[in-house]
């Protein structure tokens, strides 16, 4: 039964009007269906039973907006103001709960559960949990048959939600197991450290026997490197003191030809300056002495530049054969000449200059009758008519004498220049020879090297005295490690080699002292961690981890499914894609839903028949029946889709106490209408059903009908 | 949420059709049961025959 009352004062400006219940009884059946004209208040009496049990706490999907529009404008207090209090008792499943609003001013209301005479205030959270709130006014009832599978949806959510509650349960006894004193983990523990000993025990011997060679390569590095370095340096030193002796000899000898040169070089000057004053007294001769008709010749000789000549012979030959001219073409002159006036004119001046001698002696020249002073003035008079003839001859002759050396000095000069030309060349390969790194850059080197080598040799030094070695008795050290047994794979290794191998050591050393760190790190916890268990209680069910274990991974495939598969496939059918975009997988699924929603309406009616559903594939918006026909949603009278809504929403699996209130239902006759009521028949008889008000329009006065 | 329906739940059976394991299928079919998660685990660990064995 239901019991309510209530009072509206609605502001309607000319008047604040109050509003009760006057038409519709305030004691209702349970289970009503209330038939009436337009503000018999049939819809306030819905409203009002919504909203006084958590109607707005619906969520969208769960409450028709236009409902929900309604629901809130009755707590408006800007226009209107509220009170009421409703009560709801089944005496079937033996609850009764009251709504109670009882301030016009405030928006708060009341819900107490009554049970056993004995009242507990119900929070929105509480009422939920425990009732199910259906409200609906289904307008547009072929569509809304979706509304069926929003439902779905919100169970598969709820699946989903206690599936991971499973999840975290099992988790939670996982570790409780871990956590508490359980055989197996403590055995497992102990072999754990157990191993961790015994790999750390290992690596300890491993370290020491990497020490041991290393120790041992080093002295051998050592030696054997002292020693080398040391014979590196006798033979270094040895070819230094060559090197500097050749570069020695060769210094010598440029010096040598530089000398040389420098000798003809001077020589040659004098000779060039020697060429140039004969040269000049040559030309002067020779203008004087040639005759007119080979005067050119003598422009000839003056053109020439005695200077270039001597200094480029071998270049320069017009001198020397004009040279050669001049020589031929005086002697043939000398030739012609009268060689008795030649004589007869030397023979006269030595005569004069004889007498001349005795001029004041008072001596007469036999055969003449004349004194000397007589014969000296007659002598110089015939010498004055033969003078310039004299004058010439000589003048020939001391020009051809001239010719003669100047022609010499050419020869001269050309042999010079050779042998010049051979100094420079010898000189030039001297040069060479010093400058060449083959001598002095030889040197260079041979000095760094000594001195790398020579460092080397003080650094093994060094390191034989840290290992308490004398380097004198490296011979003998070198001589024994022949005796170890890592001298076969060492002894063809160069210097880099066992360098290299000893840093590798070293870093495998580290890092197996690194490791040991490690582990002694995980023995503590290791150990902590069985000291820890061992004082414990084991969990209850300790013997089952692997169980659980097994349990937790099917759980989380399961989970898994719900959360991502089964939701985006029930999402996808919601949104209306396209079955051709569907996976085989999503068809499969969908083909569930299809034979999951038949199950829940069950029936349908069409024209004049009563069919039983196998499929209701809202996809393809198609119903196909047990006897094979197929109705298509378009082709369904409204009221028929209506029913068929209604009755699914209705079948929806909730263990909570449902209140069915369905406004409007007008589209329904009284055959489409009566699954409906057999099936809130049903829910009372299963005592489900807490409330359900069933509300139509009609034009005639109001017709209350309980359907117990 | 529960359902106190038979084993021929529509629901369920929706489920059933869309799992694997039979595992998969007795976990929902609990769950659907309303039977509380200590129930499921210990149903499946088979805990109360093997502690009453001990």
């Amino acid at each position: 039964m239901i019991k309510y009352d209530y009072t509206i004062k609605r502001n309607e400006e000319d008047e604040i009007r109050e509003y009760k219940p006057h038409l519709i009884p305030k004691e209702l059946s349970e289970l009503v269906y209330i038939q009436g004209p337009n503000s018999s208040g049939k819809s306030t009496l819905l409203n009002l039973v919504a909203l006084g049990f958590f109607a707005e706490k619906l969520k969208d999907d769960e409450l028709n907006p236009a409902l929900r529009e309604k629901i809130e404008e009755l707590r408006n207090l800007k226009y209107q103001q509220l009170t009421f209090e409703i009560e709801i008792q089944n005496e079937k499943i033996g609850k009764t709960i009251r709504s109670t609003k009882s301030d016009f001013t405030t928006k708060d209301f009341k819900v107490v559960e009554i049970i056993g005479g004995k009242e507990k205030i119900l929070s929105t959270t509480e009422f939920l949990k425990e009732y199910k709130l259906i409200y609906d006014i289904p307008s547009d009832p072929i569509r809304r048959l979706q509304e069926l599978l929003k439902e779905l949806k919100n169970s598969q959510i709820n699946v989903e939600f206690e599936v991971t509650h499973l999840r975290k349960k099992i988790n939670d006894a996982i570790n409780g197991i871990i956590e508490g004193k359980n055989p197996e983990h403590l055995k497992q523990l102990g072999e754990d450290i157990e191993k961790l000993k015994n790999t750390k025990k290992q690596l300890e011997i491993e370290i020491n026997s990497e020490q041991g060679t290393l120790d041992w390569l080093k002295i051998f590095l050592s030696t054997k490197c002292y020693l080398y370095y040391q014979s590196q340096n006798d033979q270094l030193k040895v070819q230094l003191e060559e090197a500097r002796k050749a570069q020695s000899g060769v210094q010598k000898k440029e010096q040598r030809l530089s000398k040389k040169q420098s000798e003809i070089l001077d020589e040659f000057k004098a000779q060039a300056a020697l060429a140039e004053d004969l040269y000049d007294k040559i030309t002067v001769l020779l203008d004087l002495i040639v005759p007119t008709n080979q005067r050119h010749r003598v422009n000839i000789w003056k053109s020439l530049e005695c200077g270039e000549e001597m200094k480029y012979p071998s270049l320069h030959r017009e001198l020397k054969q004009e040279t050669r001219f001049f020589i031929t073409l005086l002697r043939k002159i000398e030739q012609d000449d009268d060689d008795a006036l030649i004589s007869e004119s030397r023979f006269l001046k030595a005569f004069l200059e004889l007498l001349k001698n005795f001029r004041y002696a008072n001596i007469s020249i036999p055969g003449t009758g004349k004194k000397i002073d007589e014969v000296l003035g007659e002598l110089e008079n015939v010498i004055k008519e033969k003078e310039s003839r004299i004058n010439e001859c000589e003048n020939i002759n001391e020009c051809i004498s001239k010719l003669e050396k100047f022609r010499l000095l050419l020869d001269e000069a050309l042999t010079d220049e050779h042998k010049l030309k051979e100094l420079r060349e010898k000189h030039r390969e001297a040069l060479e020879l010093m400058n060449d790194d083959t001598e002095s850059g030889v040197i260079n080197k041979l000095s760094e090297k000594l001195s790398q080598s020579e460092n080397k040799m003080n650094y093994y030094s060094k390191e034989l005295e840290v290992y308490k070695i004398d380097p004198s008795d490296a011979q003998k050290h070198l001589k024994n490690s022949e005796n170890s047994p890592q001298y076969d794979h060492f002894k063809g290794h160069s210097e880099t080699q066992l360098f290299d191998r000893i840093d590798n050591g070293l870093s495998e050393i580290i890092a197996k002292q690194d490791e040991i760190k490690r582990i002694d790190k995980k023995l503590e916890i290791a150990i902590d961690e069985k000291k820890r268990i061992e004082r414990r209680e084991p969990h209850k069910y300790h013997k089952y981890l692997k169980k659980l274990e097994g349990i937790k991974k099917v759980v989380m495939e399961l989970e898994s499914k719900f959360s991502i598969k089964f939701q985006d496939n029930i999402k996808k059918i919601i949104s209306g894609v396209d079955l051709l975009k569907f996976t085989p997988d999503q068809k499969k699924y969908a083909d569930n839903v299809a034979t999951f929603l038949a199950a829940k309406v069950r029936f349908i009616k069409h024209i004049d028949k009563t069919y039983e559903i196998e499929k209701m594939d809202t996809v393809s918006k198609e119903i196909w029946t047990s006897s094979g026909k197929k109705i298509r949603f378009t082709d369904l009278g409204t009221g028929q889709g209506q029913g068929a809504y209604l009755g699914g929403l209705l079948s929806m699996n909730d263990n909570r106490k449902i209140i069915a209130l369905f406004d409007e239902v007008a589209m329904m006759d009284t055959s489409t209408l009566e699954p409906i009521f057999n099936k809130l028949k049903e829910l009372n008889n299963k005592k489900r059903l807490l409330l359900a008000i069933i509300v139509q329009r009609c034009d005639d006065t109001v017709k209350i009908q309980s359907l117990i | 949420m529960s359902n106190k329906n038979t084993p021929n739940d529509p629901l369920l059976l929706f489920f059933h059709e869309l799992l694997d394991s039979e595992q998969e299928k007795e976990i929902i079919s609990m769950i659907l049961k309303d039977h509380s998660s200590e129930d499921i685990i210990e149903n499946l660990i088979d805990f109360k025959s093997e502690e009453k064995n001990d």
